[in-house]
Order: C-alpha cells, then structure tokens, then sequence
C-alpha cells in the first residue's frame, strides 16, 4: 500500500505538473476520474464476487497493466521510457518552482521507474489477497458432535447429547396463566410455541 | 422450553455400559445419541450392558436400536 500511495501521488503531482495555472481545477478532475473510474473498475470487480478474495488477486493486475500500457503510450512509444512535457500555451508564463533548467524539466521523468513503483504496487496488493484468499475456510454448516467426557475414579464416563426437546413451558408453571408467562418471556425476547406433549419427564 | 437429553457412556474397563438411550426418534430435535456416541469414539455394538433409569420416553425410547 505504500507502494501504491508512492505511485499514486506522483502520477498525480505529473499529470497536474503543466496545469500551474489551473491547478485547482485540474485537481477536482483528477478526483472526479479516480473516484468515478474507480467506482466502476471497483463495481466491475465486485461483479465477480465469488465468496473469496480472488476476483480481487485479478482485479488488481488487469486495470494496473492496463495504466502501464497508457503510460507506454503516453511516453509516445519512446524505448528509453522517458515522458516529455508538452506545456500548453496557458502556462507559458507558470514558472515551475523545481524548473533549474529546460533540459531538466523537459525529461524530468522516467515512466519505466514510475511503471516499476506501480508494478511493486499491484505485487503488493495481489500478494496480500492470495494469502488472505488460502486463510479463507469453508464453513462446516453442520452441527458440531455433543458429547463431555471425565474420569469417575477408574471410570471413564462420557456424557452424551441425545439433542434438545421442545417442551410445554406453560404446563410446568405453577400459578402463572399461559398468557403472563408469555409477556414475561416476550419481556426477554423470549417466544414460545407452544406443544402439547402427554409424557413429560 | 428447550430441554437437554442425555445419557451417560461408561467405561469400566471390563464393561462398557450405557446409561439411558435417549429419546424418542419422532421428538423434534433429539435422536442424535448413535451418531455423538460414534463421534465420542465408540461403536453401538461395543456396549455390554444398558441401564435404564427410568421408564419415560426420553429415557429409552431408543432402547431397542441398541446392539
């Protein structure tokens, strides 16, 4: 993540680089397409939800080497990597504050070492979900055996659950009429349904 | 009222005895003994003995499902 935070804070300080005089709005833009794009590669992802982390161990690569490929393109193909700003006409006058040359600025980055930033991002993320994906268990959906075991002496005994039987609340109650007890239990959350049985234990 | 059906396993070393059977297999959500004995690491038909401590249904209504 704090490859990802690296990566992303520079693309961004880049993309607002030839904006000096906009700055502001270029900014809000910048938020208004992270945030809407992301909501949508995010829905996409969330689309092929499947109960593990996977769809997102594959989510985080695709749109990343999708990014990489703009990058590429963005630095016109170039072998080296390297990005070349073109300034437009509306901050001719903006002088950059780090500006201490024109060939400086000119080739001030290197796209393959942001690209490498946001590679070591996405093996991050991916890395992460595989392992939260493989501590991820089944669950069981059954119940679980009753049984309690404990030495008597030289005797093991083991007690064991045969379940629990539902039985007529109402008819081991003494005076108390069907209906206080069940406001006394629906006070607690309590409800009955009630079973009439002829054998009580 | 959810009550708890029991019933005990005891192994004496030269015996093993079964104290109640548990109830009866209509009764909603009881029946299970055979399978938490199973699961308690014994076999039905490892039992020698049965005691029955008294005679009401949710104490040996599955008595003659026992070896």
């Amino acid at each position: 993540m704090a490859c990802f935070s690296l990566a992303v804070s520079n693309f961004g300080a880049m993309a607002l680089d030839p904006l000096g005089a906009i700055a502001g709005i270029g900014a809000s833009l910048q938020g208004f397409v992270t945030t809407f794009g992301g909501a949508l590669i995010g829905a996409a992802i969330a689309g092929i939800f499947n109960g593990t982390t996977l769809p997102l161990a594959i989510g985080a690569p695709v749109p990343a080497s999708q990014a990489w490929s703009l990058c590429s393109w963005r630095s016109g193909g170039d072998s080296s990597g390297r990005i070349t700003w073109r300034h437009p006409t509306v901050t001719e006058s903006w002088q950059h504050p780090l500006q201490f040359s024109n060939d400086g600025l000119e080739e001030i980055s290197n796209a393959r070492l942001k690209g490498l930033v946001c590679a070591g991002a996405v093996a991050a993320i991916a890395i992460g979900a595989v392992l939260t994906a493989q501590a991820t268990a089944p669950m069981v959906k059954t119940q679980a055996p009753g049984y309690y075991r404990i030495m008597v002496g030289d005797f093991e005994v083991t007690a064991l659950l045969d379940g629990t039987a539902k039985l007529p609340f109402k008819d081991f109650m003494n005076d108390i009429t069907p209906a206080q007890l069940e406001h006394a239990l629906a006070r607690d959350f309590l409800r009955i349904r009630w079973r009439s049985r002829s054998t009580p234990s | 009222m959810e009550v708890s059906v029991n019933a005990f396993l005891i192994n004496t070393g030269p015996k093993l005895v079964l104290v109640d059977t548990g109830d009866a297999a209509d009764m909603e959500g009881t029946g299970h003994l055979q399978e938490n004995l199973k699961a308690a690491g014994y076999d039905p038909a490892q039992v020698d003995e049965i005691y029955i401590t008294h005679m009401h249904g949710d104490h040996n209504q599955r008595t003659h499902h026992q070896g």
